[in-house]
């Protein structure tokens, strides 16, 4: 199994897979940007609350930055990721108070 | 923020073409929407689209330089090396997706081009052979309110079966029937953890409010049938209990009526 493959219907702890409040299950395809949790977490942890733009810009692989949407859509399924509160302009995003705990529906 | 601009300047300072991916995008519409009285309020909505809740696509010191000029919004994603290249088309191809998202949210449809050639963007200043190419794809080839990849573009995202190499683009990429792929911009909304139904519904009224404005100018009436197509297509694959989501056929299906002298 490739190192960032995990079993079917679990996530890399092995816990269930996130599940949205609208019934969706975690999107296969997201499973494999997990990868970038350790060059990317640290990142956000030093510059919370962080835009995109701020993010994209302190990340200096050419291809972690290009996965950046779907590494951040993987990370708010898997409650790794917390968006901050809306206001006008880009929203920031922050690392979530229970980061890691998969999401079950529950808001 | 670094500016990212500099690398398209050499070591003296005079600017340099760089390998590059480059979108173009032709926002339809917008130069009417200049001439009209609410000139205003349809630059509000530009505005909206590209500074949106996502990120601000005009941020001058951003890691995809853009320029808008008139109705046309360009787009580039620098390639390092060629190791990179694949990587780099991704990154544009997912921020083309994000970015034609926002537009159509604000009921601003865009055909486009995204082509990999040489290219600059600094200062004000843009030029290269992308930038022709990308905006030929744009105006000879994409035809319909979608952005399309020429061959060197798509080809980089084709699947290199390697262990770490996923074919990362394949979700965001359709291919219409007559060859060109294509940005699939409504997939973004299913990689997000919210309930993509509000956002589908709203994408469908808009399109239902396109064809009822057009349906006595057909060359406008059928860039919109073919985005209600594409929504359909996307409802049916993706969520297919929803019937209550697609365009309705009467709204896109053409009318005729008996002749009456």
């Amino acid at each position: 199994m490739a190192k960032h493959e995990h079993a079917k219907g679990t996530n890399r702890n092995g816990a269930a897979p996130p599940r949205s409040p609208d019934g969706r299950d975690y999107p296969e395809h997201l499973r494999s940007y997990e990868r970038l949790d350790g060059e990317l977490v640290p990142i956000v942890r030093r510059m919370q609350p962080v835009t995109f733009d701020e993010l994209s810009a302190a990340v200096p692989d050419t291809s972690a930055r290009a996965a950046l949407p779907r590494w951040l859509a993987s990370a708010q399924w898997r409650g790794v990721v917390e968006r901050g509160i809306p206001e006008p302009g880009p929203r920031s995003y922050s690392l979530a108070a229970r980061a890691g705990t998969p999401r079950t529906g529950a808001r | 923020m670094a500016d990212t601009g500099e690398i398209f300047l050499n070591a003296a300072g005079e600017p340099v073409l760089r390998r590059c991916a480059v979108l173009y995008l032709d926002l339809l519409g917008v130069r009417a929407m200049a001439r009209a009285p609410e000139a205003q309020d349809h630059l509000a909505a530009i505005a909206r689209a590209v500074t949106s809740s996502y990120r601000n696509f005009l941020h001058p010191a951003s890691q995809w330089p853009a320029a808008m000029l008139s109705d046309a919004l360009i787009l580039a994603a620098p390639i390092p090396s060629e190791q990179e290249e694949r990587a780099a088309v991704f990154g544009l191809i997912n921020q083309a997706a994000l970015l034609q998202l926002s537009l159509v949210e604000q009921g601003l449809f865009v055909r486009g081009g995204i082509v990999v050639g040489d290219f600059h963007i600094h200062d004000g200043l843009i030029f290269g052979q992308a930038l022709g190419d990308a905006y030929e794809r744009e105006s000879n080839d994409a035809v319909h309110p979608r952005v399309i990849l020429d061959e060197l573009a798509a080809g980089s995202q084709a699947a290199t079966g390697a262990e770490d190499d996923e074919d990362p683009a394949a979700t965001l990429l359709m291919c219409d029937e007559d060859g060109w792929t294509f940005i699939d911009y409504l997939a973004t909304l299913f990689d997000e953890y919210e309930d993509p139904r509000p956002r589908l519904t709203a994408h469908r009224d808009t399109i239902n409010a396109k064809l009822e404005l057009h349906r006595s100018d057909r060359r406008l009436w059928e860039k919109y049938r073919w985005v209600a197509e594409y929504h359909n297509e996307v409802i049916h694959t993706r969520i297919r209990d929803e019937a209550g989501l697609l365009v309705a056929q009467p709204a896109m299906t053409w009318r005729f009526q008996p002749f009456a002298p």
